[in-house]
């Protein structure tokens, strides 16, 4: 009898996390569903245009960025192009710089009042520049930061690929090219698929970069109605249609990540294939390396270095840019904490007792992430607004927001190193005579503290990017890098902005060793 | 004269600073069957390569059915060869069915020739599956029904069966076996296993060091070992000094009939079963341990110099650990020079 009571209140922590994991898409629903004449209102013209424009957006960069990323990857891991270590380091580099920052140096560079602004309309004859705005600007900022993440999976696939697949073709008669047509590219495409599905779900999403370029997209709408509209149920509408169309992607891409054909990888005893010469393709090859190095990496670092400088010039503030960088530093170290320590017991539990509850609490997490931050953002803003004044403007909240978002990171890096200790190392130590938390705490919990920093470590880097939760949720008042940035832009101050993006750029640097580490697995 | 299916001429390769092929010879002719068997890292597998045209030889020429392949200036790239490799995890797509990756080698592309292989090679009704749903031993078919469809002057096989069940191996090995003979197509078989080569083939070559050592009928091979390392690897064998005199050397056993002439220091090569024990509570050795082996037993016997031999037990003679034996030698012993 209390043994059952026992095992019944234990449920009770993760029933509530559960509980509280669910708020953000369940809220948005009930919200949606009250504001049933805003969701009447929403079927209009206006509304199709905004999600053609969001899908076309999304659809573009995906393309692109696919283009991109798959032509560098077979580039780098498979030709004999020179130094293919650096060349990959410095492609995946751009992975580290948020949106916002690459719309930034778009904006500092071509705006009436960026940088080349006076040459470019003496060269064009103008009297006046067009303002850096709309759908090409867009796609070119979101590309330049998203093809990475078709790239890294994609070299990753090429690495991993059975090698022997590839002479077994060649033995049976087929060239180079059919080889990479028929054998290699199969193989690698659910790879480069799962990556480019993730930019396709970065780009539905992103608020920093539409925002500041003025594409009007979902994201976008759903800011301008929160903030300028007085019923917010549209706002809530929108978040939903975008939740909607996030879990779809995510869906996809667990499916693509599972059509990978069983024995498509080899032992990594086997010796790789001699690298492909490029022959007449060398010169291209290279300068198409080049081109996106400048573009995604050297344009937005030399903005942010001569904007930094020009901001000096203006009148340098270093107690207000102190006081941006320190807050940014606050939430994201408590977010890291708070999400490793939540993190330690979930991914225990469910490695050691898996269910029903604790899969349900590992899948709330996973939706979360994969919503978009402003939908996110959204919904808890409507909540506390109307149902817990007390918490609404405040900085717990703003963390809670943090953690509800970026949760499965942290669960992530804890999952696998847990799943490295072997349940055995436990049951040693009861079998000397500890209890099961002794054990946990002397045995369990060194060997797994690599994996719980590793992954407050992503949540800190997240968080420190965050725009549009930030946006939202911020007390007034409080102010990130990111924020700095984005209302910089925004109110034309390219010194400040330029000073903010560029602390917050270095902050984030530690990210590259994290990709190079995944890249090593 | 019909052009041999493969000719290899003094082929050589180097790793870095490691001799792996050391000037190697061969030729089949068409509908030869090979085995090559070798301790692991013999460079069984280079060889393999250098022929299919995976790896270029730094010297030496290969020629498949009367063409040059390989040589000073020339390395043809794999795929216009006609010489296929089955590789030792097989290497089927895994993104194709058995049938698409058997029409994958066909080289005049219809399917009735793929349903023909299918069923030469015993996997009619599995055309549509994936090769992670096949058994060990179909999926060893489907890879030579594939090798096969490419119609190749040569098929190079490299440790097929070394991942199969020990139950199956024999069967699938004769299989494989019956299946090339019908095709009629020159094959070479690279392995480290005995039982496989003697399976697959009635020509056995010996390869050690990077050089193929010596070939021919495994009797032969058997009978009379070139090298020590080649008895060793036909099986069990005794080495024992001694000094010949012609026609006999005298050894810590005694005085042995050699099956060749030979003068001074030699090394004496006999095999168990032409070394008896027999009790004798007088004899000169002694028993360490003895082995039932069914149709023998095997006795480990420890000479005065401390040197143990393999003999095989006299039929009656009841042996136990610390007796005490008589050696005998039955028949002519095989000798090497001592250099």
């Amino acid at each position: 009898m209390l043994a059952r009571v026992l095992k019944l209140t234990g449920r009770v922590p993760l029933l509530l996390l559960a509980a509280f994991l669910a708020v953000p898409l369940g809220y948005l629903l009930l919200r949606a569903l009250g504001g049933f004449e805003a969701g009447r209102a929403l079927l209009r013209l206006r509304t199709l245009e905004l999600i053609a424009d969001t899908a076309l957006l999304a659809l573009l960069v995906t393309i692109l960025s696919g283009i991109v990323g798959i032509t560098l990857a077979w580039l780098v891991a498979r030709t004999r192009v020179r130094f293919a270590r650096i060349w990959l380091l410095v492609l995946a580099a751009p992975i580290v710089i948020p949106s916002y920052v690459s719309a930034f140096a778009l904006i500092a560079l071509f705006s009436p009042r960026g940088l080349i602004a006076d040459p470019l309309t003496l060269l064009l004859g103008m009297e006046r520049l067009p303002p850096v705005a709309g759908l090409p600007a867009t796609v070119f900022a979101m590309t330049t930061i998203c093809y990475p993440y078709v790239l890294l999976p994609t070299v990753a696939a090429l690495h991993r690929t059975n090698f022997q697949l590839e002479e077994a073709s060649r033995v049976l008669g087929k060239g180079q090219s059919e080889t990479l047509r028929r054998i290699i590219f199969p193989l690698v495409a659910p790879s480069a698929a799962a990556g480019a599905l993730i930019v396709a779900l970065y780009s539905i999403g992103d608020f920093g970069a539409v925002s500041l370029l003025d594409y009007d997209a979902l994201s976008s709408a759903i800011y301008a109605r929160y903030e300028y509209s007085l019923d917010r149920s549209a706002a809530a509408w929108f978040s939903l249609l975008l939740a909607a169309g996030a879990l779809g992607l995510v869906m996809l891409e667990l499916w693509v990540r599972n059509r990978r054909p069983v024995g498509w990888d080899a032992a990594a005893t086997l010796r790789p294939p001699a690298p492909v010469p490029l022959g007449a393709w060398t010169v291209p090859a290279y300068l198409f390396m080049t081109v996106v190095v400048l573009a995604s990496l050297a344009m937005p670092l030399s903005m942010l270095i001569y904007w930094t400088g020009q901001g000096f010039r203006d009148g340098f503030d270093a107690v207000e840019l102190g006081r941006q960088a320190g807050g940014t530093v606050v939430v994201a170290l408590a977010a890291g904490g708070i999400c490793a320590l939540l993190a330690a017991p979930v991914s225990w539990l469910r490695l050691r007792r898996p269910g029903f509850l604790i899969r349900v609490v590992g899948s709330l997490a996973a939706v979360n992430y994969a919503i978009p931050g402003i939908a996110l953002g959204l919904s808890l803003v409507l909540l506390a607004s109307r149902w817990t004044p007390w918490i609404y403007q405040s900085l717990g909240l703003l963390v809670i927001a943090y953690c509800l978002y970026s949760l499965p990171l942290a669960l992530g890096a804890a999952r696998s190193s847990m799943a490295q200790v072997g349940e055995q190392l436990e049951e040693a130590a009861r079998v000397l005579g500890r209890s099961l938390p002794a054990a946990l705490w002397r045995v369990t919990l060194p060997l797994v503290r690599p994996g719980l920093l590793a992954g407050a470590g992503l949540v800190f880097l997240t968080t420190a990017k965050e725009l549009p939760i930030t946006l939202l949720l911020r007390p007034t008042g409080f102010d990130t890098l990111a924020i700095e940035v984005w209302t910089s832009v925004e109110a034309g101050y390219l010194g400040a902005a330029g000073q903010a993006g560029l602390l917050l750029v270095i902050l984030a640097l530690p990210q590259i060793g994290l990709v190079l580490a995944g890249l090593r697995r | 004269m019909i052009n041999a299916s493969v000719a290899a001429r003094g082929l050589r390769k180097t790793f870095g600073d490691v001799k792996v092929i050391q000037g190697v010879d061969l030729t089949l002719a068409p509908g030869d069957r090979l085995s090559i068997m070798g301790p692991s890292g013999c460079g069984k597998t280079t060889l393999l390569r250098l022929l299919a045209g995976l790896e270029r030889p730094d010297e030496g020429t290969i020629e498949v059915s009367g063409r040059p392949v390989a040589g000073p200036g020339l390395h043809l790239a794999p795929e216009k060869r006609r010489v296929v490799l089955v590789f030792q995890d097989l290497a089927l797509f895994p993104h194709m069915t058995v049938t698409q990756n058997i029409a994958f080698g066909l080289r005049r592309g219809t399917t009735q020739g793929v349903d023909d292989l299918i069923e030469r090679v015993f996997l009619s009704g599995l055309g549509g599956r994936f090769p992670h749903e096949l058994s060990g031993g179909q999926r060893q078919r489907a890879a030579i029904a594939r090798a096969l469809a490419c119609e190749p002057e040569l098929v190079l096989l490299d440790e097929p069966f070394a991942n199969l069940d020990v139950f199956l191996r024999p069967r699938i090995r004769g299989q494989v076996r019956d299946i090339l003979a019908e095709a009629g197509v020159a094959s070479l078989l690279m392995t480290h296993d005995l039982a496989d080569a003697l399976g697959f083939s009635d020509k056995l070559g010996v390869m050690i060091r990077g050089r193929l050592v010596q070939s021919g009928s495994p009797d032969h091979l058997y009978q009379n070992p070139l090298t020590p390392e080649v008895a060793g690897l036909l099986g069990n064998i005794n080495l024992v000094p001694a000094t010949a005199r012609g026609y006999l050397a005298d050894c810590e056993i005694g005085q042995i009939e050699l099956g060749t002439e030979f003068h001074g220091r030699v090394l004496l090569a006999l095999r168990p079963e032409s070394l008896v024990a027999g009790a004798a509570p007088l004899g000169p050795a002694r028993v360490v341990e003895t082995e039932f082996g069914g149709d023998h037993t095997l006795a480990r016997v420890q000479l005065p110099s401390g040197r143990t031999l393999a003999a095989w037990a006299q039929p009656g003679s009841r042996l136990e650990p610390g007796s005490s034996v008589a050696l005998s030698v039955r028949g002519a012993a095989t000798a090497f020079p001592l250099v």
